[in-house]
């Protein structure tokens, strides 16, 4: 697989990834990279400079928007919420990935595996 | 504790951000790195094992060139659109617009006679072409563009015809040479070539060039 499918693909599964926490509440950048890495036992991980410039990305694109707000220990952190936009593009990026996984799935027999 | 922020913005150095983004990121990526390093504490790292694992995976550059990218993705895009297509688009429509607005109040053209065949050398709007080559450079200037996008949108007509008598030849060699059934005499196109692609340069370039130095950028922008 060429580098630029497999940073398509991760780049993909992020966009997915973050869509799918900020739909259940607002979270900080910290918190987004924490919770990724604990749920999904440490399959998927981002790091700094992977997080930060995808999350800007996604707010270019209009899914997610950012605001300064203390948090539990008082510290300005800034959060990150889903946009009405980023909620219609999170059903079709799932339909996207099912199919992905399916096809998968049916060609190499992955979830057997 | 480290001063987070002041570390992040001494390793990021200076972008290309507008100073408020800039310090906004700096901001937040500084948080995340005193989060991090809470968080290895809490696992029970020594205060310096902690930053260290915190800051292991970094690449700085990488880093802000990424940054960059996400933030100003948008800006480029609008920026080149602004700065170059469309003063390149106005130049064009102008300059179609002149020739026609001359063909119609019927300004003749200057005709001589090249291997038999007419030639015309439209003087007219040749010497009317300083105005779409300064309108297309003031519009990219007016956008901040930089000194190559100016030249470009400013030489738009002449660029286009050069495009269009590149892709003849090959149109003519499919006719052996030929167009409509008549035969073109290379020093005919050569000569076609040198009137619609060399001398509008001429015009254009003079009608740009008080929008091209830097001088006089800063004098306008000063006023």
């Amino acid at each position: 697989m060429t580098k630029r499918i497999r940073s398509k693909i991760a780049r993909g599964s992020g966009e997915l990834a973050i869509l799918s926490l900020l739909a259940e509440r607002q979270l900080y950048g910290f918190e987004i990279a924490k919770q990724i890495g604990e749920r999904t036992g440490g399959a998927l991980k981002f790091t700094l400079a992977s997080l930060y410039p995808l999350l800007y990305d996604m707010e270019k694109r209009g899914w997610v928007e950012g605001h300064w707000q203390a948090n539990h220990a008082g510290r300005d952190r800034r959060y990150y919420r889903l946009t009405p936009a980023g909620r219609r593009q999170l059903a079709p990026l799932r339909q996207e990935w099912r199919t992905f996984f399916q096809a998968l799935d049916s060609l190499a027999g992955v979830s057997h595996a | 504790m480290p001063d987070w922020k002041k570390w992040v913005s001494r390793r990021m150095g200076s972008t290309q951000l507008p100073d408020d983004v800039h310090d906004e990121v700096v901001a937040e990526i500084a948080a995340h790195l005193e989060d991090e390093c809470e968080d290895n504490r809490s696992l029970g790292l020594s205060e310096s094992s902690a930053r260290r694992r915190a800051l292991s995976e970094i690449r700085w550059h990488k880093l802000t060139r990424a940054v960059e990218s996400a933030k100003l993705k948008e800006d480029v895009m609008n920026n080149r659109t602004k700065g170059l297509w469309l003063p390149a688009l106005a130049n064009l429509v102008i300059a179609g617009a002149l020739l026609t607005v001359i063909r119609v109040f019927g300004v003749e053209d200057r005709t001589f006679s090249v291997s038999h065949l007419p030639m015309a050398l439209p003087l007219p709007w040749l010497f009317a072409l300083p105005v779409s080559g300064a309108a297309a450079a003031l519009l990219a200037k007016r956008a901040q563009a930089p000194l190559a996008a100016r030249l470009i949108a400013g030489l738009a007509p002449s660029l286009v015809a050069l495009a269009v008598f590149c892709v003849m030849p090959l149109v003519f060699l499919l006719d052996r040479w030929q167009f409509s059934g008549f035969p073109i005499p290379l020093d005919y196109f050569t000569l076609s070539a040198l009137i619609w692609i060399v001398l509008p340069i001429f015009p254009l370039l003079l009608g740009a060039l008080p929008f091209l130095s830097e001088s006089a950028l800063a004098t306008r922008s000063a006023n």
